[in-house]
């Protein structure tokens, strides 16, 4: 048995591969920031504009899938216990289409040529494609089935399905077939992409996470084991009875029902938080608190909404909706991440590196907190949390505020991109120190 | 407590050194420093208990077993290593009074330690368990002899 599933605890990828989804992710948030700013009021105004899909999808792919690709290459050896297969040549291929599909996605969009829409929808296809298929692989493999691995088990369906439905609606864009229902086939596609993808993926991570780097107790086993397969069923059972069955506002009862569990997770979260048992914070878990609150929120006035509240003076609900569940929730939490996640991975990668070439002393390599800059890393919080506020204010009077909402966004996001090649900067630095102090001690 | 695995033991005493590794980070974050240095001792002492259990006992048994040295057990004594290098660091922060220099050495080693009790908890120590099964209780009792 040992040599048939022997799963090696040596798989961590190579530092480069991470790195590249997470430093070119903030990149494409300067460049949705910056449209903000151009367009103006304009890419605030109706989820069903051009320029608006073109930014959304900007920040959904080029944000947040990147991300979240990246941090699975890292995290599924970790949790599953197993290594995305090839990932060497799979992550820089994978990266390569993602970053070129969603640039021409938005170019897509914002041109309406045909032919860049197929070009989207070709490269888009391929990478993500590769990236199921190699996630499905490392996944099938994993030597234990916790509720982590449920839950990106679902959420890496939850990514096929929103890509495959996101296809077909981009290919009615380059003219290719002609929807029917384009409305209900948009809402699945953006179900599914923010309730079965990002938010199971999310979920999953967080019932691994904060214990473990908390230490808060454990989510109770029913709620972690149930949440992704409840969410996941009644995501299915509503795409498919508005679709083949009952096309009407009923459905929608169901997607009410995923709102009030995804409001559950919140107190669930916070009151494990409470009792964490590490009475140390720091600004990563503000960046989640802060996530999570726009989750509450969200889920709070999805109820204001279905209690026929919502006064048509103001705001799109859509738009609010969509606004704080990228912004403020999932672009919060991942901002977050990546200020553990990558001073972890460089000291790591670095003191293996000197252990192996060195051993011990010689060179000393700097801790977590010292690869990072704190006050630049508080300013760029402060930056984000600007941002998050302008944006409410952005979808009330778009004329007055989305300009400076899209210039905040740009600034966070290029600070954040700042800070976090500072680290790569010192790791290299440390990196040929280690070089050079073999060189001179083999001599 | 007894336990009736290898995986439950161990993994009971992750979370045991989880604790005093919170307690001693949470009096530097007080700047108690008196009861930081005493926190920070008996933490490392609980370590390095358990870094000897897996490296005198477990893992031996284990390579005996599948005939490889360069396996999970080579991985996993050279995390061990670092956490090692951190222990240094720490020590010394805490002798010196030295409020971020602990936080920032404590941070990434619960960082490297949880990454790996996660690895060993899901992964190897159910593979000891089911490859050793028939001596769990003779490993047990050796575990709790180690002094």
């Amino acid at each position: 048995m040992a040599s048939s599933v022997q799963p090696s605890l040596d798989q961590a990828p190579p530092f480069s591969i991470p790195l590249l989804f997470f430093l070119t992710a903030p990149l494409f948030g300067v460049i949705a920031g910056l449209l903000i700013f151009f367009f103006g009021p304009d890419a605030l105004v109706s989820r069903w504009s051009e320029k608006t899909l073109a930014i959304t999808h900007l920040l959904t792919i080029g944000v947040l899938g990147m991300l979240m690709c990246g941090a699975l290459t890292q995290i599924l050896p970790v949790v599953a216990g197993s290594p995305i297969p090839g990932v060497r040549w799979v992550g820089p291929i994978v990266h390569l289409l993602l970053t070129l599909g969603t640039l021409l996605l938005a170019g897509g969009f914002l041109s309406g040529y045909p032919a860049v829409f197929i070009g989207a929808v070709a490269s888009l296809g391929v990478g993500f494609g590769l990236f199921i298929l190699v996630a499905t692989m490392a996944l099938y493999k994993s030597w234990k089935a916790s509720s982590s691995v449920v839950a990106i088990r679902l959420a890496i369906i939850g990514l096929l399905v929103t890509i495959v439905i996101g296809i077909y609606l981009a290919l009615q864009f380059s003219g290719i077939v002609n929807v029917r229902n384009l409305m209900l086939l948009t809402n699945i596609h953006l179900a599914w992409g923010f309730l079965g993808w990002i938010g199971l993926l999310i979920a999953g991570m967080a019932f691994q996470v904060l214990p473990m780097f908390q230490m808060t107790p454990e989510y109770p086993g029913w709620f972690s084991r149930s949440f992704p397969i409840v969410i996941f069923i009644v995501l299915s059972s509503w795409s498919l009875l508005a679709l083949f069955w009952m096309p009407s506002e009923e459905a929608y009862q169901l997607v009410w029902l995923i709102a009030c569990i995804y409001g559950l997770f919140v107190p669930f979260s916070l009151y494990l938080q409470h009792h964490r048992r590490r009475k140390v914070s720091d600004i990563s878990l503000f960046f989640w608190g802060v996530g999570l609150a726009v989750l509450f929120l969200v889920c709070l006035l999805y109820l204001i909404r279905h209690l026929g509240l919502w006064s048509s003076s103001l705001p799109s609900f859509a738009l609010l909706q969509g606004g704080l569940l990228i912004y403020g929730f999932a672009i919060s939490l991942t901002n977050g991440m990546l200020y553990k996640i990558v001073p972890f991975l460089a000291w790591f990668h670095l003191q293996n590196r000197k252990m192996k070439v060195i051993g011990v002393g010689g060179v000393r390599v700097p801790n977590m907190k010292e690869l990072l800059s704190e006050p630049l890393v508080q300013s760029q919080f402060g930056f984000h949390l600007a941002a998050l506020l302008v944006l409410g204010l952005a979808l009330y009077r778009p004329e007055w505020f989305s300009r400076p909402f899209g210039l905040l966004a740009a600034l966070s996001s290029a600070l954040l991109w700042f800070n976090l090649y500072r680290v790569v900067y010192r790791y290299r630095r440390v990196n040929s120190g280690i070089t050079n102090f073999a060189k001179e001690h083999a001599r | 407590m007894m336990h009736s695995t290898i995986a439950e033991k161990m993994s009971a005493d992750h979370r045991h050194c989880d604790d005093l590794f919170a307690a001693a980070e949470s009096s530097v974050g007080q700047g108690e420093w008196g009861e930081a240095r005493a926190d920070f001792s008996s933490f490392n002492q609980v370590m390095e208990h358990h870094l000897r259990m897996e490296e005198e006992i477990l893992f031996p048994e284990f390579e005996a077993r599948t005939g490889q040295q360069g396996g999970p057990t080579e991985i996993m004594r050279g995390e061990h290593a670092q956490m090692r290098d951190l222990f240094l660091s720490m020590s010394e922060a805490v002798s010196e009074s030295d409020q971020s220099g602990y936080l920032g050495s404590s941070e990434t080693l619960l960082w490297i330690i949880q990454q790996h009790n996660s690895k060993e908890e899901n992964i190897l120590y159910p593979m000891i368990d089911n490859m050793l099964s028939s001596e769990v209780d003779l490993l047990l009792q050796k575990l709790s002899q180690l002094d």
